[in-house]
């Protein structure tokens, strides 16, 4: 199998899981069977994006088991958003007690500054003498709020499933409300944000590989119609 | 020519590998590869596999095709009526199209 054949095999994996679960064998034997060219590899790619258009963008109908479902990629998004900016809330909140910590310290002096501009070695060990080591947990803090914490609801709604309820939002709106109020605000944190949601998405999507479900007409689910 | 009955339009950037689906299993049924080396024949181009399953899935959506068992990983499809009807449609609408530019390229 060649580079162009797996590359291929690999954008199949990225359809939307009701493509997949309908097609996926089809087009792999397809695949497997004749030559892939570059033009083959951008069809498939073109495929996979408008399949995801197709899925996502329809009225959302919760199909029990089904997932990811545009109501839960809608649900992904949102939360991914509330919860990256209660990172923010909480990291600028921590960044306001080592500040107040560094004032109490040295006043409002010129000191004060030096320090919190950072020009001084070791000056979080006897500003924040609590968190020891105290650069370290500080760091660890920050990574976690800005990375793992939007994270964490991306992930849990990656594996949410069986949910059987109607959104009353569609995924349009999600990303829309998501994108334009992280960019707004936070136009510096859009790749942290952008990183974090194709991270889920990628979760969300099943790409990495399930046990398939045995049984008969386990590879028979009907395909969701646009 | 009824428009209405002729919606192969519906399908967008579908509509022509659509076309050559219905006209590939107007003969029986095949299975994608098969349905691949009789376009390549038919038009001198191979379809890419992301817009023949793109097609195939409208097609079926829309009940002009229809799946058979899966031979191994690869499932045959079959014309259904509706489909045999909708490629009638579109091959009397381009067999006047073209009697009228024939006609004007006589006559020019």
């Amino acid at each position: 199998m060649d580079l162009a054949q797996r590359v291929a095999l690999v954008l199949i994996r990225l359809h939307p899981p009701a493509w997949r679960r309908r097609y996926a064998d089809e087009v792999s034997a397809l695949v497997e069977a004749s030559p892939v060219s570059v033009r083959s590899v951008v069809d498939l790619a073109r495929s996979g994006a408008g399949e995801w258009t197709r899925a996502g963008w329809r009225s959302v109908v919760i199909e029990p088991g089904q997932w990811p479902h545009p109501g839960r990629l809608a649900a992904l998004w949102v939360l991914t958003a509330l919860s990256y900016y209660a990172g923010i809330f909480i990291a600028q909140f921590v960044e306001a007690v080592y500040v107040a910590a560094v004032v109490l310290s040295y006043g409002m002096t010129d000191r004060a500054l030096d320090v919190l501009s950072g020009r001084i070695d070791g000056v979080y060990y006897n500003v924040l003498p609590s968190l020891t080591p105290g650069i370290v947990v500080y760091v660890l803090v920050g990574l976690f709020l800005y990375f793992g914490l939007p994270a964490l609801p991306v992930i849990a709604v990656a594996r949410w499933s069986g949910l059987g309820r109607h959104f009353p939002f569609s995924t349009r709106l999600a990303v829309m409300v998501a994108f334009s109020t992280t960019a707004f605000w936070l136009p510096s944190s859009m790749p942290v944000f952008g990183g974090t949601v194709l991270g889920g998405w990628v979760l969300a999507s099943g790409f990495f590989p399930r046990r398939p479900a045995a049984g008969p007409g386990a590879n028979s689910t009907p395909m969701v119609n646009a | 020519m009824s428009r209405k009955l002729d919606s192969l339009n519906d399908l967008g950037r579908f509509s022509e590998p659509a076309l050559y689906v219905l006209i590939s299993l107007a003969d029986g049924p095949k299975h994608g590869y098969a349905m691949t080396q009789d376009i390549e024949q038919m038009t001198g181009q191979r379809p890419g596999p992301g817009t023949l399953y793109g097609a195939i899935s409208r097609l079926e959506a829309k009940e002009w095709i229809a799946p058979l068992p899966a031979d191994d990983r690869r499932r045959p499809y079959k014309l259904t009526g509706a489909g045999m009807k909708v490629l009638r449609a579109r091959l009397d609408s381009l067999k006047e199209v073209t009697r009228i530019g024939a006609s004007r390229l006589a006559t020019g």
